[in-house]
């Protein structure tokens, strides 16, 4: 470990990226490809109370434009009297948070396909929204997946026997990623294979999320293939590098 | 981005003329700002009147002093000897904004027109007088730190953000402009820009279908080459916005000030030119304390909004450096 930290070494798929080379995940050629285009919530909280898209379906090239009434059941059904999880798009009228996908427009060109999302037209009833970390600590629960283990030894006691303690708040600024990688993804299908090529780094994290999970679309594991660009090197932050 | 119909103009008189026929028209040269805001649907033009063939861009003398094409870029302005050497000020101002690449590109009629970068402006599921008549003011009330401290209305809070007009307020700058019937007026160029009282949607007294053809500079402005700095205070150094600026100018008769020019950038809907510093100034002696009191003239009258009450103290020390630096005492 000592060899490399702090030395400029150079990744194997630097030159790649920086030229161009390196091919991302939008740029599979496939044939026949049709584009969509994310419609993205405006509000941070509350419910769609219209969706109106006949504009957008009108609109030159589009092909379909799915939104929470029509797209079909993705993941679980919730259980009964719970709420709509936020982790599968167009299921519900719920908005979670601001910039949320609430619909989705394929259309044969991605011009096409952006210019029509703006003509999607949207009412809210919103609710108040709190996007203040610090306020709601109080709420914080631990984990369950990792509370479940013993402590070993007492740090309860070895922290009042302790001869100097050492207490202090430490705060993580915000993160943005800035990846080099447009999120894209590419669904291929070939009779009732469906091969999805991803920008990921967990590709049978991803097949098994989509076969598992996809009961409208009835996909078994062993016809979805996950296909992402693969990292040459081990990654360093954490995001794929991408 | 909607759907546009491009023109590309030979003249002048077929410009205007494609300009002036519809009200949705507007005129593209450099586009480093028009078309980022086709992109994210705050501008819709239906019509794109190219001008860029337009025999617009020389740099010259006249008798009145220097005229500047309306489309010589903002890199060939600033490096123009006739430019540097009379009116450096100028000169630094444009190259302390954007980038190289954008200043290449840019053109000096489009930079006058370059509108806000608020945040509320840019957004459109967010209300803003000035791109949707009486949708209301999201900055007022919200996240107004790049907002106004001077000359705002309760309508709009709007900042002009440029470097370069900043700087010809200092200069005296008119600018020439041709309207469809092949007429031209001149502006003087603190008449440019508009404050956004109860009309926030006009940011400046352009007619629809006029065209900038040339800004002139007066053979006056020529004195205050030698005393001039202009100061940009930011978060970066480079390729941000002000977050407050001065364009400073002193006509120096030894250490004593004969003429002053004290414009703020980034503080109000235009940038503002200080009459109340500059009459502090006029006929003392250049030194700190003198600054001082420009300074506090210059902000006296400024009412910050909620979220940026520092851009009135930052306006202080500004005025004061940027006269430091004018009068080389700094």
């Amino acid at each position: 470990m000592a060899r490399y930290l702090g030395k400029e070494t150079t990744r194997v798929d630097g030159l790649a990226k920086v030229t161009g080379k390196a091919k991302y995940t939008a740029e599979f050629q496939i044939p026949n490809v049709s584009y969509g285009f994310i419609v993205l919530s405006t509000v941070a909280k509350g419910r769609i109370t219209a969706i109106d898209t006949r504009q957008a379906e009108q609109a030159s090239g589009v092909i379909r434009v799915f939104t929470h009434l029509n797209a079909g059941r993705l993941g679980p059904a919730p259980a009964a009297g719970a709420a709509p999880a936020w982790s599968w798009p167009l299921q519900s009228d719920r908005v979670f948070f601001n910039g949320q996908p609430i619909a989705l427009v394929v259309a044969e060109s991605y011009e096409q396909a952006r210019y029509a999302a703006r003509l999607v037209k949207t009412t809210y009833q919103t609710e108040s929204h709190n996007t203040d970390f610090s306020t709601v600590l109080d709420r914080a629960q631990p984990d369950p997946a990792t509370a479940k283990g013993t402590p070993r030894g007492n740090p309860v006691a070895a922290m009042q026997a302790a001869a100097v303690k050492v207490e202090a708040e430490y705060r993580i600024p915000i993160n943005h990623h800035n990846p080099i990688e447009p999120h894209a993804a590419i669904a291929l299908w070939q009779g009732d294979q469906l091969t999805i090529f991803d920008k990921t780094q967990e590709v049978f994290g991803v097949q098994k999320h989509l076969a598992e999970h996809s009961r409208g679309v009835a996909i078994c594991r062993w016809c979805l293939r996950c296909i992402a660009q693969a990292e040459l090197l081990p990654v360093v932050d954490g995001d794929g590098g991408a | 981005m909607r759907p546009f119909e491009y023109v590309r103009a030979t003249d002048a008189t077929s410009a205007t003329a494609a300009m002036s026929a519809l009200p949705q028209a507007k005129y593209l040269a450099g586009g480093s700002n028009l078309l980022d805001l086709m992109k994210e649907d705050v501008e819709r033009p239906t019509r794109l009147v190219d001008i860029t063939r337009l025999p617009l861009r020389d740099i010259q003398r006249t008798r009145a002093g220097l005229s500047i094409g309306a489309l010589a870029t903002n890199t060939e302005t600033a490096n123009h000897p006739l430019i540097r050497e009379n009116y450096p000020l100028l000169t630094q101002a444009i190259v302390a904004g954007a980038s190289g690449q954008l200043r290449n590109m840019a053109t000096n009629g489009g930079n006058l027109l370059q509108r806000t970068r608020c945040n509320y402006f840019y957004d459109t599921s967010m209300p803003c007088n000035k791109r949707e008549v009486g949708s209301g003011c999201g900055a007022r009330e919200g996240l107004n730190k790049i907002g106004a401290i001077l000359g705002w209305s309760e309508a709009c809070v709007a900042t002009y953000p440029g470097d370069m007009a900043t700087a010809l307020y200092a200069l005296d700058a008119r600018v020439r402009v041709r309207a469809p019937d092949g007429r031209e007026r001149l502006i003087a160029i603190t008449d440019f820009h508009r404050l956004p009282g109860d009309t926030p949607q006009r940011d400046n007294n352009l007619e629809h279908g006029e065209l900038i053809v040339a800004i002139e500079l007066p053979v006056s402005a020529g004195d205050f080459a030698r005393n001039s700095h202009y100061l940009k205070v930011r978060d970066r150094a480079s390729y941000a916005f002000a977050m407050v600026s001065v364009a400073a100018a002193l006509d120096m008769d030894g250490s004593r000030i004969r003429q002053a020019r004290v414009v703020l950038g980034s503080v109000a809907h235009k940038p503002w030119r200080s009459a109340e510093a500059e009459a502090v100034l006029v006929g003392q002696r250049a030194d700190e304390a003198t600054f001082q009191r420009a300074a506090e003239a210059a902000l006296r009258d400024a009412r910050p909004l909620a979220h940026n009450a520092h851009k009135v103290e930052l306006g202080r020390r500004s005025v004061v450096r940027a006269l430091m630096r004018a009068s080389r005492l700094a």
